[in-house]
C-alpha cells in the first residue's frame, strides 16, 4: 500500500513536470507578448527597454531554467500585467474564493442531483421519474451565462432580494452558487440514476430482495455504495477544478475569484500568471486523481490497489 | 419519498450542515452610519500603484486619490484649472524654461515630511531607462529627459533639482504652456525612496505597500473586486474633504453595473452602449433622479493603413479610403449619436495655448472631400498609378481588428463594398497580437482610438514623426517632421498654431490615417452627489465630492 | 503479458492466485471444450431489433428524436426560407423585434435573426456532433486499451491523460487557431484535443469495474477470448454510462463554443453559432430579449432532446435493463 502510494506520487510529480514544461514552451509560441499588451503608447525605443526590463531578450532556455530555479524555491514570480504582484500570493488569496463558491455550488448541486437521481431510479418509467429528470435536465439545457444573467436580473435588479454584485457577505454567494449548481444537479442526477438502475438489476440485489430485505436497507447497503463509485470518479477532479473558478459567473457577479485570471492572463500574455495557474491547477488536478484512485479501493472492495500489478482482463 | 430522505438522512445532513457552515463562516459585516460615503464603479482592475511602471487609466485614477502632485486640476466653470496642491506657490523664469515650486509644510500619511527630494526621486524613476516606464513620454519636456532615457546622460543631469527640502526646481527643454496641468499627472508624483527600496517590485501592489500624501488613504484593496478609501486626517486640506469614505467597485459587466446603480449600490455610473444612454437620459430628463454628465474625451477614433505595402503605398488610394468613410452615417448608425463625427485628427477638447485647436484648424477632411468629390475615381487613379489591374473590384484587403471591437469591422466591410466596391476580409485578433502585428507592419489596414495624455497638440501629433513608431504605419514626411520639431521647441504661440494646423492638414491629405469619430463618455449620477469634478486630461478627484443631505 | 495468454480465473476475486504461478501455460493442454462458448449471452440480430422496439415505446425519446430531426431539417433549409443572407447588414433595421418581415427580429447590425439562428445552428450542431463523436471514439479506444493492457501501460496511459487535461485550454485554443486559422475545424481540434481524456478515464473505470462481474468471469470460464469478452460483454454493459456521458459531451461543445465566443475566441463574424448569438445578446438582454430568447430556445431544445434521447437509448441498449 505505502509502496503503491509512493509510486503513484512519483508518477504524479513526473506528470506535473511534463505539464509545466510543455505549457512553458507552448505559451511562448503564442503570437503577441506581454510588453505589447501592457500599453499602447510605447514608442520603439522604450519598447526595447521594456523587453530588457522583463528579460524577454534572453534565450528561452535560460528563462526556462530560471523559472525552475524560482519554482523550486517556491516562488511563482510576479505578474507581468499587474506589475510586481506576486503570482503565488494572488493564487493563495483568490483561489479560496473560487473554491468556496464552487464548493457551495457543488454540494448543493450534487446533493440534489443524488437525491433526484435516486428518486428517479426507484420510480423508473413512472411519472415521478420523468418529472424529476426533466427538472434536472432543464438546468443543464440553458447556457450558464444566460441562467446567471436571468437570476441576477430577476432576483437582484428587479426584486432586490440579493445584492447585484460583490463579495464578502452571505447574500453575495446565493445567486452565483445557484447559477453554478444547475449543471452539477443535472449531471449527478443522471449519473446517479444510471448507476442505480445498473446496481438494482444485479443478481445480488434480486437475491437480497428475495430474502425479504427491505428496499431501504438495500439502498443503504448496496445501491448507494455501488452507485457512488462513478460519482467519486467525477467528483475528485471536479473539486480540483473548482478552484480555477467560473469565469462567466464570477464576471457577471463581480466575484474576485481566480476565474478572471485564468482567462485574462492568456489574453494579456501574462506568462508568469499563466504558469502559476498551470502549476497550481495541474497539481490540484493530478493529486486529486491520485486521491480518488486511492479512495476507490476503500469504496469498492472489488477494485484494490493490487489491480495495477495483477490486472489483466 | 420522505421516508427515504429520513433514512438516508445522516450523510445528507452532514453534507448540508457542512455546506451551511461554509457559507456562514465567511459572512462578513457591513455597517452604515451617518458618515458620507460615495460609491463609484471602476471598469477594470488597476494594474499597480507603482506608477512609474504602469500606464492604465484605472491605476492613475486610484493613485490620484491617495497621492497629490505639485498641482491638481479641477474644473472651474467648465474649464480645467491647475490649483496649488503639494506646492503652495511657484515661479517661472522669463524664458519659461525654469520653474520653481515651493512645497507646503506637510507630511505623508505615515507622518514623514514631504520633501522636494521625493519629487526628484519620483520624476527620476519615470525617466530612468532601468524602469522602462510606459509613461515617460508624458514628461519628455524636462531638460535632458530624452538623453537620460536613451542612456546618453546619467540620471543626475536631469533638469529636476531639490534646492532645499521644500523648494523644487524644474528646468525644461523648451517652453511648456501646459506644465501646470502636467504637474498634476502621475508621471510627476512624489515617490518615497525608502518604501520603494523596502518593498522592491512589490511596491504599490497592495494598500500596505504604499504610502500617500493625498486626500484619502487606501484602506482595503480586494483585487478585481473593490477598493475602499478613508479620509486622510493628515492631508493639508483635510477639513475641506467631505467624504468619510470612498468605495470603488470593480464591475466589468455593463448590465450588472447599471443594475447596481439603479438599485442604489452605486452613486455614479459610466455607460457605453446607446441603449443605456437612451434609457438613463429619459430617466434623468423626466424624474430628475439622475443627473447626466457628458464628457467630450480628448480621444479620436481612426482607421490606419500600412503604407509599406500596395495599395496603401499610394497616397491617392489612402485618401480615397479616408474620404469614402461616411462619417455622418457612422455618427448616426454606428454610434447612434453618441460620438461626434471627426473631420480632423485632434479632438475638439484639445487646446493650443489656451485656444481651442479645432476652431483654429477647421475641418480639413471636409475641405478634402470637397476637393475630391468622388473617392472611387480617386481610388481608380491611385490603382492605375500603382499598375494594379482589375480596378477596385479586384482588390482584396485584409482588415485587422481587435476581437472585442469587431462590430465596426463588419460595418467597414459593408460600407467599403458599397462605396468603393472593395472587398475587405476581417481578421479579428487579440490585443497583444494586434499590437505586435502593428509594430511589425504585418497588416494592411486596421483601426484604433488614441487618447491624448496632455492638453497640447504635440500629445497626438508627435505620434507620426518619423521614427516614433508608437503606431507604425510606415509613413514618413520630412515637411511634417520639420513643422513639428519647430512647433515643439518654440514658445511662439502664433508659430505653433500655424505649424500644427499645417501639419494636421498634411497628415490628413496624405491619407496617413482616417479619423472618423471623437469619443465621448456618458456619466450619470444621483442628484445627491455633489462636486463631481471631471477634468479631461487628469483623473477625476473625489476630494471635491460630497453627498448632499 | 499478452491478453491471449492463458485464459483462466484471475484477479482479486480468486484468493490463491499465487499457487498457480508455479505452473505456466505450457503445463496445460487443451483437451476440447465442454460447451461451445458464448451461445446464450450473445447479442443476436434480435438485440438491435429489440432495442429499436424498446426505443419506440419510449415516448419521450421518440419526441426528442422528432424535435432533433426538425431542428436539423431547419438548419439545412431554414436560411433558404428568408430573402436575407446571414451576413447581410442593414443598419437602418437594427434591433427590430420579431415581425412578419423578420420572424425572429434582427440583431444589432440589422441582420435577420431567423436566418442567423439556422446558420448558427449548423455550426453548433456540426461542432457538437463531430466533437462528441471524436471524443467517444478516442475515449473508447484509449480507455479500452488502457483497461485491456492494465499494469504499467494502463498507468502510463492514464498519466498521459492527466498531463493532457492539465495544459491550459485557452492556450491551446490560441495556438490551434494560429495553425489552422479561425473556423470550425480549428475550434473542433482545440476542443477535442484534451476533451476526449475525460471520456477515456470514464470508459476505463467502467471496464475495470465490469470485468470483475460474475458474467465476465463466467464467460472467461467458458473459454471466451479477451477480445470477445471486451466486445460482447464489457462494451455493451458500459454503454449505459457512456451514452449518458455522450449526452453530457454534446452540451459541453455547444456551451464551450459559447464561452469562447463570450471571450472573443469563438467563431468569428460574419459566421455565427448559437453560442455566439446568445453571448452577443446577453449584453443587451434587457433591451432586446428576443435576441437572447431564440438562440437560447434552440440550444435548450437541442440539449433537452439529446438528454431524453440519451436516456431512451441507454434504457433500450443496456442489456441489464431488458425485461
Amino acid at each position: 500500500m505505502t509502496c503503491y502510494v509512493l509510486k503513484r506520487l512519483i508518477h504524479a510529480l513526473v506528470a506535473l513536470f511534463i505539464v509545466t514544461s510543455a505549457t512553458f514552451f507552448l505559451i511562448h509560441k503564442m503570437p503577441g507578448n506581454p510588453v505589447e499588451a501592457m500599453t499602447e503608447k510605447l514608442p520603439e525605443s522604450l519598447r526595447q527597454q521594456a523587453f530588457e526590463r522583463y528579460g524577454f531578450n534572453r534565450p528561452l532556455l535560460e528563462r526556462y531554467e530560471l523559472f525552475w530555479k524560482r519554482l523550486l524555491e517556491g516562488d511563482l514570480g510576479q505578474s507581468l500585467k499587474y506589475r510586481g504582484r506576486s503570482v503565488g500570493d494572488t493564487i493563495a488569496r483568490y483561489a479560496p474564493i473560487s473554491g468556496l463558491l464552487g464548493l457551495v455550488a457543488l454540494v448543493w448541486g450534487a446533493g440534489w442531483g443524488i437525491v433526484l437521481g435516486l428518486v428517479a431510479a426507484l420510480h423508473r418509467g413512472r411519472f415521478l421519474d420523468y418529472a424529476v429528470m426533466l427538472l434536472a435536465i432543464l438546468g443543464v439545457s440553458v447556457p450558464n451565462f444566460v441562467l446567471a444573467s436571468l437570476l441576477q436580473y430577476f432576483f437582484s435588479i428587479r426584486l432586490g432580494w440579493f445584492p447585484v454584485t460583490g463579495w464578502g457577505e452571505l447574500a453575495h454567494i446565493v445567486l452565483p452558487a445557484l447559477a453554478l449548481s444547475f449543471y452539477s444537479t443535472a449531471q449527478y442526477a443522471r449519473f446517479m440514476r444510471a448507476s442505480c438502475l445498473d446496481v438494482l438489476s444485479q443478481d445480488y440485489i434480486l437475491a437480497a430482495r428475495a430474502k425479504g430485505m427491505s428496499l431501504l436497507w438495500l439502498i443503504r447497503r448496496h445501491v448507494l455504495r455501488n452507485a457512488i463509485l462513478p460519482i467519486v470518479t467525477l467528483l475528485g477532479p471536479q473539486i480540483a477544478l473548482l478552484f480555477g473558478g467560473a469565469f462567466v459567473v464570477e464576471r457577471l457577479f463581480s466575484i474576485p475569484g481566480l476565474g478572471f485570471y485564468f482567462v485574462s492572463s492568456v489574453g494579456d500574455r501574462d506568462y508568469t500568471m499563466i504558469m502559476g495557474q498551470t502549476v497550481f491547477m495541474a497539481a490540484l488536478y493530478i493529486f486529486s486523481i491520485l486521491v480518488v484512485d486511492i479512495l476507490y479501493g476503500f469504496i469498492d472492495p472489488r477494485i484494490r490497489f493490487a489491480r495495477g500489478r495483477e490486472g489483466n482482463l | 419519498m420522505l421516508n427515504i430522505m429520513k433514512k438516508l438522512g445522516k450523510k445528507f445532513r452532514v453534507a448540508l450542515i457542512l455546506s451551511l457552515c461554509l457559507v456562514l463562516s465567511f459572512a462578513g459585516s457591513g455597517y452604515a452610519g451617518e458618515e458620507q460615503v460615495l460609491r463609484v464603479p471602476l471598469d477594470a482592475e488597476p494594474d499597480s500603484l507603482n506608477l512609474a511602471r504602469v500606464s492604465d487609466f484605472y491605476s492613475a485614477l486610484v493613485a490620484s486619490q491617495i497621492i497629490e502632485g505639485l498641482t491638481c486640476v479641477a474644473l472651474r466653470d467648465g474649464k480645467p484649472v491647475a490649483e496649488p496642491a503639494s506646492a503652495e506657490s511657484w515661479e517661472v523664469s522669463d524664458d519659461q524654461l525654469t520653474w520653481t515650486f515651493h512645497l507646503r509644510d506637510m507630511t505623508w500619511a505615515d507622518g514623514e515630511p514631504l520633501k522636494a527630494e521625493d519629487f526628484v526621486y519620483g520624476i527620476g524613476r519615470v525617466l530612468d531607462p532601468e524602469t522602462a516606464s510606459p509613461i515617460s513620454g508624458k514628461i519628455r519636456f524636462i531638460l535632458n529627459a530624452g538623453a537620460v532615457l536613451n542612456g546618453e546622460k546619467p540620471l543626475s543631469e536631469l533638469g529636476v533639482k531639490a534646492l532645499d527640502d521644500r523648494t523644487l526646481e524644474i528646468r525644461l527643454e523648451h517652453p511648456v504652456p501646459y506644465l501646470l496641468e502636467s504637474a498634476a499627472g502621475t508621471a510627476m508624483f512624489p515617490v518615497r525612496r525608502d518604501l520603494v527600496e523596502k518593498y522592491g517590485d512589490a511596491y504599490g501592489t497592495d494598500p500596505d505597500k504604499i504610502v500617500g500624501c493625498g486626500p484619502f488613504i487606501l484602506k482595503e484593496w480586494v483585487h478585481n473586486s473593490s477598493l475602499t478609501f478613508v479620509r486622510n486626517p493628515s492631508y493639508w486640506d483635510a477639513e475641506n474633504v467631505r467624504l468619510d469614505r470612498l468605495e470603488m467597485r470593480i464591475i466589468a459587466e455593463e448590465t450588472a453595473k447599471v443594475g447596481e446603480f439603479e438599485n442604489g449600490g452605486l452613486d455614479i455610473v459610466y455607460v457605453y452602449s446607446i441603449e443605456w444612454v437612451k434609457q438613463l437620459n429619459a430617466q434623468s430628463d423626466e424624474g430628475g433622479k439622475y443627473v447626466r454628465s457628458v464628457l467630450q474625451l480628448p480621444e479620436t477614433r481612426y482607421v490606419f493603413f500600412n503604407q509599406q505595402v500596395p495599395p496603401f503605398s499610394n497616397k491617392k488610394v489612402r485618401l480615397a479610403f479616408s474620404l469614402a468613410l461616411d462619417r455622418e452615417e457612422i455618427h448616426r448608425d454606428v454610434s447612434q449619436g453618441m460620438e461626434k463625427a471627426a473631420y480632423g485628427w485632434l479632438p475638439p477638447s484639445m487646446n493650443l495655448d489656451g485656444a481651442n485647436f479645432r476652431e483654429l484648424a477647421g475641418d480639413p477632411l471636409k475641405e478634402l472631400a470637397e476637393a475630391h468629390p468622388d473617392p472611387k475615381a480617386l481610388l481608380i487613379e491611385g490603382l492605375e498609378e500603382l499598375g494594379i489591374q482589375g480596378g477596385p473590384e479586384a482588390l482584396k484587403i485584409q482588415l485587422m481588428c481587435y476581437n472585442a471591437q469587431r462590430d465596426f469591422a463588419e460595418y467597414l466591410q459593408q460600407s467599403y463594398k458599397a462605396s468603393l466596391g472593395v472587398e475587405l476580409e476581417i481578421d479579428p485578433v487579440e490585443w497583444p497580437v494586434l499590437q505586435e502585428r502593428n509594430r511589425n507592419l504585418d497588416y494592411e489596414m486596421s483601426y484604433k482610438s488614441y487618447c491624448a495624455d496632455f492638453n497640447d497638440p504635440s500629445s497626438m501629433m508627435d505620434l507620426w514623426i518619423t521614427g516614433t513608431r508608437t503606431i507604425p504605419t510606415g509613413w514618413s514626411n520630412e515637411r511634417y517632421d520639420a513643422l513639428l520639431r519647430e512647433a515643439g521647441s518654440s514658445g511662439d504661440r502664433e508659430l505653433r498654431a500655424k505649424n500644427y494646423v499645417e501639419a494636421e492638414r498634411l497628415l490628413l491629405s496624405e491619407g496617413t490615417i482616417a479619423p472618423y469619430a471623437y469619443s465621448a463618455e456618458f456619466d450619470y449620477l444621483y442628484s445627491h452627489v455633489d462636486g463631481f469634478n471631471t477634468p479631461l486630461f487628469t483623473p477625476t478627484l473625489y476630494k471635491y465630492a460630497g453627498i448632499r443631505k | 503479458m499478452s491478453p491471449h495468454q492463458a485464459p483462466g480465473p484471475r484477479g482479486p476475486g480468486v484468493p490463491d492466485a499465487a499457487l498457480l504461478t508455479d505452473l505456466s501455460s505450457e503445463d496445460f493442454r487443451r483437451v476440447g471444450r465442454l460447451w461451445e462458448p458464448e451461445q446464450p449471452p450473445k447479442p443476436s440480430v434480435g438485440y438491435w431489433q429489440n432495442a429499436w422496439r424498446r426505443l419506440k415505446e419510449n415516448r419521450a425519446a421518440l419526441l426528442a428524436l422528432v424535435i432533433l430531426a426538425l431542428i436539423a431539417a431547419l438548419c439545412i433549409v431554414g436560411p433558404g426560407l428568408t430573402p436575407y443572407e446571414h451576413e447581410e447588414l442593414n443598419m437602418a433595421d437594427k434591433n427590430q423585434g420579431p415581425s412578419a418581415l423578420h420572424w425572429f427580429g434582427t440583431d444589432k447590425m440589422g441582420r435577420d435573426l431567423f436566418t442567423r439562428v439556422w446558420v448558427g445552428g449548423r455550426v453548433s450542431l456540426t461542432l457538437a456532433l463531430l466533437g462528441a463523436l471524436i471524443d467517444v471514439v478516442a475515449g473508447l479506444l484509449y480507455g479500452g486499451l488502457a483497461a485491456w493492457f492494465g499494469g504499467a501501460v494502463d498507468n502510463l496511459m492514464m498519466r498521459i491523460t492527466d498531463v493532457l487535461s492539465s495544459i491550459p485550454y485557452l492556450v491551446l485554443v490560441v495556438l490551434v487557431s494560429l495553425v489552422l486559422g479561425r473556423g470550425i475545424p480549428s475550434l473542433l481540434v482545440a476542443m477535442t484535443l484534451t476533451g476526449w481524456c475525460q471520456m477515456a478515464v470514464l470508459v476505463r473505470g467502467q471496464i475495470l469495474q465490469l470485468r470483475e462481474r460474475g458474467f465476465v468471469l463466467a464467460a472467461r470460464a467458458l473459454g471466451s477470448s479477451n477480445w470477445t469478452i471486451l466486445r460482447r460483454h464489457l462494451f455493451p454493459n458500459a454503454l449505459g454510462v457512456i451514452i449518458v456521458a455522450v449526452t453530457f459531451d454534446i452540451p459541453l461543445f455547444i456551451f464551450g463554443e459559447a464561452f469562447l465566443s463570450y471571450i472573443g475566441l469563438g467563431i468569428q463574424p460574419p459566421m455565427t453559432s448559437w453560442g455566439a448569438l446568445a453571448s452577443d445578446a446577453q449584453q443587451q438582454m434587457r433591451f432586446y430579449p428576443w435576441q437572447l430568447f431564440f438562440p437560447t430556445l434552440f440550444i435548450s431544445l437541442t440539449m433537452l432532446s439529446f438528454q431524453l434521447l440519451g436516456d431512451g437509448l441507454r434504457d433500450a441498449l443496456d442489456p441489464r435493463t431488458r425485461p
